[in-house]
């Protein structure tokens, strides 16, 4: 940083509002409308905090964005160009350094709320572009949503150059609102090139020592830290703050010796507060080396890049075809059910690959990869071949991920080293160049060496790397499988983190898994640290829990005897009838060997699946059996249907059509059209799900290009239901010629009929019956 | 604040239907895993103040709906509450590949929410109930005021949407009052109420009108 910081503690200044929501005759106003009609007030609060030794003063321009700001009489630029003078007529020629502060929209971001993160990259921008030249760096404060000050962050460092401050707020769980830890936003605001990251308003300053000490432990940068004076009191409309000034500032020489750099206050606190604060600027300010390894994040999970971690490998399109027409028909809870099934099965983080013939990589990939971290906390390994994927999946990445991959070549280094500085994420380094892949160790680790030296260059330390050692198949060329071997042992001779995607080493030759095995083993003993394998092959898994058990890598063997603790025996069977009617999951795969060697698929659905539904249907109905056990029963039957699908595809004529399925816009609420996926699934039904808060546009398509069954739409609540009507209406003025059935907590028979709906499904079942007389 | 598990369970299981029936094993674990999942990701908080306390009256407290209030409000506290974000993630995720737990997960969450907060109306405002806009017939509008006069987006995260949605979704808003039943009457989904049907209303008293019990019941077979 910048000049700006020195080598001793600094003083920030403190808060603003609460001077001002103490004032009668001002509080009834926007804040920031206060530069233009009180001036003279907003000049004396920031003198005051220049007068108490305030190093850094902050602009009354907390909401001034366009979005923030759009109801106000005055113009975004008059308010801005108020607050910065009035600022800067405060600092007048002391050393006193004038900040741009920026906060939160104050609307919620995808995918929760409305609003997209280039239109609020975009608010962003339009403050920066118009201030860049005015102020002497900004501070983001007060944000609670890591998402939305990644989007603030990059309106910044794209549009200026400024020094950049940028703090986050933390309730007493110590997390974000939206879950962030304190290391993850360390974490993320650094890998972004925030000059200053930290901690402002959340809670009591004695709160707040130990996020400081958590941040600490993942950024060498310097720290800003603005606590609140204590928990806030709402009494007789207005707020107070219950702590002294005097055990605020005893605090705060607590989180200095935490690893606080630049100390301030925020809510409740006044030019008092900072006065007494001002003793500690003679304190050296202490450095703190960088942290060694490194680390990757999601937006709620971080990981340590190191040996014993899993990379799944199933996100990836290459020889699935039910993969590739998910992503062709952009049916993206197919990949959020594939990540899932990962995490579940141990992975610690995914690799992300959307490569398939005739789409658009790009958009593809940045959807992918925002449509799984709606659902999965684990990070990502954003994978493809096209720097242009890469970088605009990197912008909406939420955290820090790793990229798959880079390599020696010279054209590939200069596209990408470039995307991993500006976004601080790691990368799996492929020991291959435009020459193609060295058939020696010594040529894979001179291209090592080559993309530590490029990536150096461009400041990225080379514990960011993971180095692939590369396998190919030992059915072309024995020596190979050696080859990887040697690689391995030398790369972790040169001190970096190792990968192989292990399958190619079987390539042709039978019993592909045992070779798998043996070689992940191999691998491991030779200094594999992290493979990217199929995480639901249950043998490799065993395997790598026992080689990290053995290896020393599994302290205490603690997952290891986890993994092979006894779980509960459940009740089993044999009979596929019983199997469904009792929704035993885990019996499924016995039932299934079993009545595969006595009937043919038709049999078994017409005798076996069907027959235990309609006797599910029938005990719900009277209330012998509940949801959860109906839910079930339809999950296992569901599988039965895709095992025999997938066994008999030519055989089978079962399927019963296609059902398009969406909860409507505005509405979230999705639990009860996933019911209805399910129940639908489990009688032969194939569905495509739009998911939920569905543009009216959205199913209109999803019917101009399937032609389905029926629609079906759900609604939870009372005020989405206009937007239900908007699309059953657009159906009909289209003359859509499927049915249209509508369901959903406030949805009745009359609803339904008003809004011209085909008919009214009060429940799953319900909606069986009528598909099952169309 | 301590929630009976017992309680909390039972709340859970009449909001899966359970309240007469043996649970089944695979349901009973069900239960267990979510209130572990409870644990581990829900962070409850609420805040609240006395409307006596408010500068002025909130002005969606004039409109008809609430006329029967007059008189009553002295005592009444403006309150929010939520469990965040973490459950309703997991939520969610549990929906993609574990219906069943899902629903479970649901119910328990909701029944939790329902239970602290019932918990902290019997120690602060003892015989009072939280009525929360929206329902009865009242308009949900009045959930913005709620919030707004509360600062409740800075002070517990919960946003409401332009659809009226609060976010998380687990939240709950309104106002805190004794001494008063609210009429299911004008509800619109008086006609499918869960609560309704087992003689109880969604804030958690008894159904103020056996009628509409009754009728409520009588809806639920017709449909």
């Amino acid at each position: 940083m910048p000049d700006l910081i020195s080598k001793k503690v600094q003083l920030f200044d403190g808060a603003m509002g609460t001077i001002l929501t103490a004032d009668p005759e001002v509080n009834s106003f926007l804040p920031e409308e206060l530069n233009l009609l009180f001036p003279e007030k907003i000049l004396a609060i920031h003198r005051a905090y220049v007068e108490a030794g305030a190093q850094y003063i902050t602009t009354n321009s907390f909401s001034a964005n366009p979005i923030k700001l759009n109801s106000s009489r005055f113009s975004l630029q008059e308010v801005l160009d108020a607050a910065i003078e009035l600022a800067r007529r405060a600092a007048g020629e002391s050393s006193c350094k004038v900040m741009l502060n920026i906060g939160p929209t104050g609307k919620l971001l995808e995918p929760l709320g409305e609003l997209g993160f280039e239109e609020t990259y975009e608010n962003y921008k339009t403050v920066v572009e118009y201030t860049k030249d005015k102020v002497d760096g900004y501070v983001l404060e007060t944000f609670s949503d890591l998402y939305e000050i990644r989007a603030a962050i990059l309106a910044v460092k794209e549009n200026s150059t400024l020094p950049l401050m940028a703090t986050m707020t933390f309730d007493t769980s110590g997390r974000t609102l939206t879950g962030s830890s304190p290391e993850i936003v360390a974490l993320t605001l650094s890998a972004l090139g925030v000059d200053v990251p930290g901690i402002n308003c959340s809670t009591s300053p004695e709160h707040l020592i130990p996020l400081v000490k958590r941040m600490r432990a993942i950024t060498h940068l310097p720290l800003l830290v603005q606590p609140n004076k204590g928990f806030p009191i709402l009494c007789q409309g207005s707020v107070s703050y219950a702590m002294s000034d005097e055990d605020f500032v005893y605090y705060t020489g607590k989180l200095i010796e935490a690893g606080a750099s630049i100390v301030g206050g925020c809510c409740g606190t006044t030019p008092d507060t900072i006065a007494l604060m001002a003793k500690y600027k003679s304190l050296p300010l202490k450095e703190y080396a960088p942290v060694a390894g490194h680390y990757i994040c999601s937006s709620t999970r971080l990981l340590k890049l190191q040996q014993g971690l899993v990379c799944g490998e199933r996100l990836n399109p290459t020889g699935k075809k039910k993969l590739q027409q998910a992503l062709l028909n952009s049916d993206f809870g197919y990949l959020q059910q594939e990540a899932l099934s990962q995490q579940e099965a141990g992975a610690h983080f995914l690799d992300l690959n959307v490569g398939i013939p005739n789409a658009d990589e790009v958009d593809l990939l940045c959807r992918a990869t925002k449509k799984i971290q709606e659902v999965c906390d684990l990070p990502l390994q954003l994978d493809s071949s096209n720097p242009a994927a890469i970088g605009a999946a990197l912008r909406v990445y939420n955290g820090v991920p790793v990229i798959n991959s880079i390599n020696g070549s010279g054209p590939v280094l200069k596209a990408l080293l470039p995307l991993l500085a500006k976004y601080g994420a790691s990368a799996v380094a492929l020991t291959l160049d435009e020459q193609g892949i060295p058939e020696t160790v010594e040529g894979r680790l001179r291209i090592a060496k080559r993309i530590i030296a490029r990536a150096a260059a461009k400041g990225i330390n080379k514990n960011r790397l993971i180095f692939d050692a590369l396998v190919m198949a030992v059915s072309s060329n024995q020596h190979y499988g050696q080859l990887t071997l040697d690689t391995l042992r030398s790369l972790k001779k040169m001190g970096v983190l190792t990968t192989i995607g292990l399958s190619n080493v079987s390539f042709g030759l039978p019993n592909r898994p045992l070779l798998n095995r043996s070689f992940l083993l191999m691998a491991l003993t030779s200094g594999l640290d992290i493979p990217i394998l199929n995480p639901l092959d249950e043998e490799n898994m065993q395997s790598l829990k026992a080689f990290n058990a053995l290896s020393g890598a599994d302290p205490a063997c603690e997952n290891y005897i986890s993994y092979h603790s006894p779980s509960p025996v459940h009740e089993q069977s044999d009979s596929l009838y019983q199997v469904v009617l009792s929704g035993l999951k885990d019996s499924l795969p016995l039932a299934m060997d079993k009545i595969l060697k006595e009937k043919e698929p038709q049999q078994i659905i017409d005798e076996d699946l069907i027959p235990a539904l309609n006797e599910v249907g029938q005990r719900f109905e009277k209330k012998h059996v509940f949801l959860p056990q109906l839910i079930r029963s339809a999950e296992v039957a569901r599988q039965a249907f895709q095992q025999l699908g997938e066994l008999y595809v030519q055989k089978t004529d079962k399927t019963q059509g296609l059902v398009v399925l969406a909860t409507v816009k505005g509405d979230i609420h999705d639990i009860g059209k996933n019911i209805v996926k399910v129940v639908l699934e489990s009688h032969g039904y194939r569905v495509l799900d739009l998911g939920k808060n569905v543009d009216t546009e959205k199913v209109l398509e999803a019917y101009r290009t399937h032609r389905p069954l029926a629609i079906g739409l759900s609604a939870l609540m009372t005020t989405t239901v206009p937007s239900m009507s908007q699309t059953v209406e657009a159906l009909k003025e289209m003359s859509a010629e499927c049915p249209v059935i509508v369901g959903g907590a406030v949805i009745t028979e009359s609803l339904a009929r008003e809004m011209g709906a085909d008919y009214y499904a009060a429940d799953a079942l319900t909606a069986i019956r009528i598909l099952e007389e169309l | 604040m301590c929630v009976p598990v017992s309680l909390l369970r039972n709340n859970a299981l009449t909001y899966l239907g359970y309240s007469d029936s043996d649970l089944d094993e695979q349901t009973q674990e069900a239960l267990h895993s979510a209130l572990t999942h409870i644990a581990e990701w829900s962070a409850y908080k609420q805040i609240y103040t006395r409307l006596k306390d408010l500068p002025e009256a909130p002005a969606f407290l004039q409109q008809e709906s609430y006329v029967g209030l007059q008189g009553k409000l002295d005592t009444a506290l403006l309150f929010a509450a939520t469990l965040g974000l973490g459950i309703d993630r997991r939520i969610q995720s549990l929906s993609l590949n574990r219906l069943s737990e899902a629903v479970v997960l649901n119910a328990v969450a909701n029944a939790y929410l329902e239970t602290r907060v019932e918990l902290f109306i019997g120690e602060t405002l003892p015989g009072g109930v939280l009525f929360c806009p929206g329902y009865a017939g009242t308009s949900p509008e009045g959930n913005r005021s709620v919030l707004k006069l509360l600062n409740a987006q800075k002070h517990l995260g919960i946003y409401l949407k332009d659809s009226g949605l609060m976010i998380p979704e687990k939240s709950m808003a309104g106002i805190v009052v004794a001494g008063y039943s609210f009429s299911c009457r004008a509800c619109s989904i008086r006609s499918k109420c869960d609560h309704l049907r087992q003689g109880k209303t969604c804030y958690g008293k008894p159904a103020p009108h056996r009628e509409e019990s009754r009728n409520a019941k009588a809806d639920n077979i017709k449909a």
